[in-house]
């Protein structure tokens, strides 16, 4: 039996909205308004969830493949998640790092999550039922960051600091160097920025692989500024909007 | 007249390191009974000087071997075991700093340990190569005469005091110094010190290589290194301590 | 056979150098020591990983290399152990304060587990510098040494505890022991199941009594001594 690109879109878009309105209802309705350790409980709900579903995926790529591919390797960009999630759900401390975690995942996976709902397709399909459930793991991955990104924000788990942006944009840029340096080094391809990328292969026909990604890296910082000043101004613009509310 | 001192040809490299080491000996005795009763500023001069003549060298050195070979091999770098003195002489002898006394250590024992190596590869030496002087071989004996020279004279100046707990830093650094020279070894496929492997061999430890692999008979160099840092501190302190103990008794018997 | 001693040599002696250094300075801070030795040790485990990925053509491991050892899930248990302040992280602090004389049994029988398997169509290794091996060595006693501070910090505890820690470690051996054998058969990598096999997981879990008969008999002492 074949699996279409317009039943893997429905299906996959399904199951992770779903799934995300669940999370999302049930999380505001029992723990909105509980203490600041609490609100934490979700965000391990979700951890342990998607640790779950990776360790299940990647089992079954190794036996139906008999190959472990450093694509399936859970260090591409959007497994950060589950490494940040550990870090906010599991460091009760107000670090940097606990900072640059909460931020990441609601800047980037507000954007990341909500793209997943419009992209057509998102992985590639071979019209086998390893594509269409590698799909629906994918998509039902991204939806969920975005509910718990929602989350995070609705429940103000986040205190926004704009000297949060510098942090934010090293680590992502420290990342794309990190994946060039393991690229090279084991000559197979990481996330989406190998040397071999089927998404970024016209940035390195221009630029070359290793300076595209310092280019990103430095895209990544001016980015990360830029999105923490669009909130400031928001804020600020808010702000005086209750200013004058309470001077008349 | 010919005086045939002064013909290299009838000198063989192991011949020279050894006359080297007994005017080295001799220098040393010299200048520590001369500077007995200075202070401690007046006892690092002549290793000032000594620092200043290694560097001059050394330069001299890369310079000639440039205009001789047209390059630079990579493996002429001053990162060699021996030169790790060059490095280390100007943090204590110029000003005091927290890195002095660690600085001291690894201009002792360690420069110590290498002679015993110079002397396993100084056969390979050819003072007379070709026909023409060899001044590569030759800077090679100096250079280490005057490090095994600064070490005698640190002892016996008394300017570096073994203690047991100064063993754990130089014990670091060795160790720091030998997996620096695997990794770049495994980079730049060359060899640093005797810490290569097969692209020129190493002449000593080879054996090692062979039967047990090269990363880890790196490893197992380290281990041995600390043992022997361990054993050598701890025997002195072990020595120091029975000293003063016959000393205090004697006092105490003299009280009484 | 050189391996296995250089494997013990390295597992004995690396906790030596580190205890004499901690002593010499008088540095008291064990859970802090133990924190730095596992971050050492998780990042010398990565790079093992990732060199061996580079073996095979664009690291497309085969799953015959993937089944990971027993040190993978301790430097796991022990990150919990270290940096879990709840519950969690005192059960696997007993599970590591027990097992960490594993790595080194089930290596000296089954030395699959650090041997780089990958070769060339000649049929010589790949790894001809036996980084592979080197990293091991010294991971094991990097382990032995979390292992035993852990079992420092756990000395003065009664005897029902150290009992309960006896039997949560069998549990954890035997439940990975069952996942690696589970997985072999679900990855259908045909295993030698020979003697040595056997032998491996019955002496790793007997080596589970070693520290555990240290404890006991400190306990045993302690009480004597009290009265």
């Amino acid at each position: 039996m074949t699996y279409s690109y317009g039943l893997i879109f429905f299906l996959s878009n399904l199951i992770g909205t779903i799934l995300g309105v669940l999370f999302l209802v049930l999380s505001l309705h029992f723990f909105k308004n509980k203490d600041s350790h609490s609100k934490l409980i979700p965000i391990k709900i979700a951890f342990f969830f998607l640790v779950i579903l990776e360790v299940i995926k990647i089992y079954y790529l190794i036996s139906k493949n008999g190959t472990f591919n450093p694509k399936s390797y859970p260090i591409i960009y959007c497994s950060s998640a589950m490494y940040f999630y550990f870090i906010i759900a599991f460091i009760d401390k107000d670090n940097i790092l606990v900072r640059i975690a909460k931020a990441n995942m609601i800047f980037v996976f507000i954007v990341m999550g909500s793209l997943y709902y419009v992209s057509f397709p998102g992985l590639e399909n071979s019209g086998d039922l390893q594509s269409l459930l590698l799909n629906i793991h994918s998509r039902t991955y991204h939806i969920l960051l975005f509910y718990v990104a929602l989350y995070m924000i609705i429940v103000k788990l986040y205190d926004f600091r704009f000297k949060d942006s510098i942090p934010v944009g090293i680590f992502n840029a420290s990342y794309f160097t990190f994946c060039t340096i393991l690229s090279i080094f084991i000559g197979g391809e990481i996330s989406n920025f190998g040397p071999e990328s089927v998404e970024l292969y016209w940035f390195y026909d221009i630029f070359g692989y290793a300076t595209g990604n310092v280019l990103l890296g430095i895209i990544a910082i001016f980015v990360s500024i830029l999105c923490f000043s669009f909130v400031k101004l928001i804020k600020h613009l808010n702000k005086i909007r209750i200013d004058k509310k309470s001077a008349n | 007249m010919k005086v045939l001192m002064f013909n290299f040809k009838y000198w063989n490299s192991i011949g020279v390191l050894l006359a080297g080491i007994v005017i080295t000996i001799v220098l040393v005795v010299l200048g520590t009974i001369f500077l007995k009763n200075k202070d401690e500023k007046t006892k690092l001069l002549p290793i000032k000087v000594c620092f200043y003549i290694l560097v001059i060298m050394e330069i001299a050195k890369i310079y000639y071997l440039i205009s001789r070979d047209g390059g630079f091999n990579v493996n002429r770098f001053p990162i060699v075991f021996c030169s790790i003195v060059m490095y280390t002489y100007p943090l204590f002898c110029f000003k005091n700093n927290k890195l002095s006394d660690l600085a001291m250590g690894m201009s002792v024992l360690p420069c110590l340990i290498s002679i015993l190596f110079v002397f396993l590869t100084v056969g390979d030496y050819d003072l007379m190569q070709s026909g023409s002087f060899n001044i590569i071989h030759f800077h090679s004996i100096i250079y280490h005469l005057i490090m095994f020279g600064v070490s005698l004279y640190l002892i016996t100046t008394k300017l570096y005091k073994f203690e047991f707990k100064k063993s754990v830093g130089i014990g670091v650094c060795l160790s720091l110094y030998v997996l620096m020279a695997t990794v770049i070894t495994l980079f730049i496929k060359g060899d640093i010190s005797f810490f290569g492997y097969g692209f020129n061999g190493s002449p000593v430890f080879n054996f090692l290589y062979k039967s047990i692999g090269y990363v880890p008979g790196n490893l197992c160099i380290i281990l041995l290194m600390w043992i022997l840092t361990f054993l050598t501190y701890g025997l002195i302190a072990l020595c120091s301590k029975k000293k003063n103990k016959v000393v205090k008794n004697e006092e105490i018997k003299e009280v009484k | 056979m050189l391996n296995n001693i250089l494997l013990v040599v390295f597992t004995l002696c690396i906790p030596v150098i580190l205890f004499v250094s901690l002593y010499l300075f008088k540095y008291k801070n064990l859970v802090k020591v133990n924190k730095i030795i596992i971050i050492v040790t998780l990042c010398l485990e990565l790079l093992r990983f990732f060199y061996n990925a580079s073996f095979y053509d664009k690291a497309k491991t085969p799953s015959g290399e993937l089944t990971f050892s027993f040190i993978s899930f301790f430097i796991v248990f022990a990150l919990f152990a270290s940096f879990n302040k709840g519950k969690l992280g005192e059960f696997f602090s007993r599970v590591t304060s027990l097992t960490f004389l594993i790595p080194m049994f089930f290596a000296i029988f089954a030395p699959r587990v650090y041997l780089a398997l990958a070769k060339d169509e000649a049929g010589n290794s790949l790894d001809i510098y036996q980084i592979e091996n080197a990293l091991y060595f010294v991971e094991s006693g990097l382990v032995t040494t979390f292992g035993l501070i852990s079992l420092y910090l756990y000395k003065d505890k009664n005897i029902k505890f150290h009992m309960f820690s006896l039997l949560f470690s069998i549990g954890i051996y035997t439940l990975y022991t069952l996942i690696s054998i589970g997985t072999k058969y679900l990855w259908e990598i045909n295993y030698d199941y020979d003697l040595s096999f056997y032998l491996s997981i019955f002496i790793s879990l007997a080596s589970i009594f070693i520290p555990f008969v240290t404890l006991v008999g400190y306990s045993l002492n302690k009480k004597k001594i009290e009265g």
